[in-house]
């Protein structure tokens, strides 16, 4: 064969195991790990993702147990063993990242409908049983002390006009993100006010510093990368 | 009074060790919601003088007005003070769970409040029947 086909032929099975590695779980895993690591509020809950996932750590976790009992070279076993382990990392992190959103944003979590639905089942559960606990603290030490009128731990008094005691996390920080196909027509939240009505474009594979705010929902569509 | 008391608690937080906790300040604590009690009093007498005056409480703008309002700010201003007193030390517990697990120790025990303690429990009771549906221990270290 002509020197030129083989390299086609490499550059091509290359590119296919590009496009191979990009969708397998373990990299639609991290992805959405990265995303929740650096995204100021939380995502929504990656349901189906994460159950193949578990699935997965099981099938690992009894592969390597087989090939223990069979007594396979203890290289190869601890090259399952190392896939097992960076999988669980992921997992065990993504989750925990969630969880502490959670915490620290409870009542709004929970006040937010859309919010609110990003979170899975048992996440929900979680986060009624942590306002309860935390709502029945704050009116146990402090609330049930104060005049009635001021009692309530989501507003200063009943003459505020908004829930002005929810801490709220920040949506205008700004994040380090990619995007994957050229965007165009994104509204900048944070220019000059003149300036507002710009649309914004962002290249692929060319990484850009924007307020958060400004791409949020093309975050959440799956179009940008969050880093 | 007028929040000065309020704030002396919220700088004894500030000024803690981050993640540390100091012994809860009931004395401290209770002169705050005394005063807050105060405040009220004043608030509402001002009020009734207004009503007296003939004056409609919603509209006019008179002395006694702006004492109630400044007495208003000061009780809302002592709630976010011992409010942000008892929340962020809840945070602090809550880290403090993640990071050395379900038993306090007891010299973290003392400091913490009756109410404390329960938050503490009920917390580390949320978290556990989280970790055990989605099967995966959350506290390993990474």
């Amino acid at each position: 064969m002509a020197s030129g086909s083989v390299e086609g032929e490499q550059s091509s099975l290359a590119d296919d195991y590009d496009a191979l590695i990009s969708t397998t779980d373990v990299e639609l895993l991290k992805r959405a790990w990265r995303n929740e690591k650096a995204a100021p509020e939380i995502l929504r809950f990656e349901s189906d993702l994460i159950t193949r996932v578990r699935e997965q750590i099981e099938l690992m976790e009894e592969t390597v147990e087989e090939k223990l009992t069979v007594g396979t070279d203890p290289l190869s076993v601890s090259l399952y063993q190392m896939d097992l382990d960076r999988t669980l990392f992921l997992l065990r992190s993504y989750l925990r990242i969630r969880i502490l959103k959670i915490e620290k944003y409870m009542f709004h979590i929970r006040k937010t409908e859309e919010l609110w639905n990003r979170l899975s089942k048992d996440e929900k559960f979680f986060t009624e049983r942590c306002t309860d606990d935390l709502k029945k603290h704050l009116e146990e030490s402090v609330l049930s002390k104060l005049p009635e009128n001021y009692q309530s731990y989501e507003r200063q008094s009943v003459i505020s006009e908004e829930d002005d005691m929810v801490p709220e996390p920040r949506l205008d920080t700004f994040v380090l993100c990619r995007s994957k196909e050229y965007l165009t027509g994104i509204q900048l939240e944070d220019g000059p006010v003149d300036d507002r009505s710009k649309l914004f474009e962002m290249e692929p594979d060319v990484l850009y510093f924007i307020c958060y705010k400004s791409i949020k929902s093309l975050v959440e569509s799956g179009k940008i990368d969050l880093l | 009074m007028y929040g000065r008391k309020a704030s002396q608690l919220v700088k004894e937080f500030a000024s803690g060790e981050k993640g540390q906790l100091t012994p809860f300040n009931n004395d401290l604590f209770d002169q705050v919601v005394a005063e807050c009690s105060q405040h009220h009093g004043e608030l509402q007498s001002l009020i009734r003088k207004m009503q007296e005056k003939g004056l409609d409480v919603q509209t006019a703008r008179n002395a006694d007005h702006y004492g109630a309002l400044i007495h208003l700010f000061s009780i809302v201003r002592n709630k976010r003070c011992l409010t942000a007193y008892v929340y962020n030390r809840a945070e602090t517990i809550r880290n403090l769970l993640w990071k050395i697990g379900p038993v306090i120790p007891k010299e973290i025990e003392e400091n913490l409040n009756h109410w404390e303690e329960e938050y503490f429990k009920k917390h580390s009771a949320a978290l556990k029947s989280y970790m055990s549906k989605v099967l995966v221990d959350l506290t390993v270290t990474l």
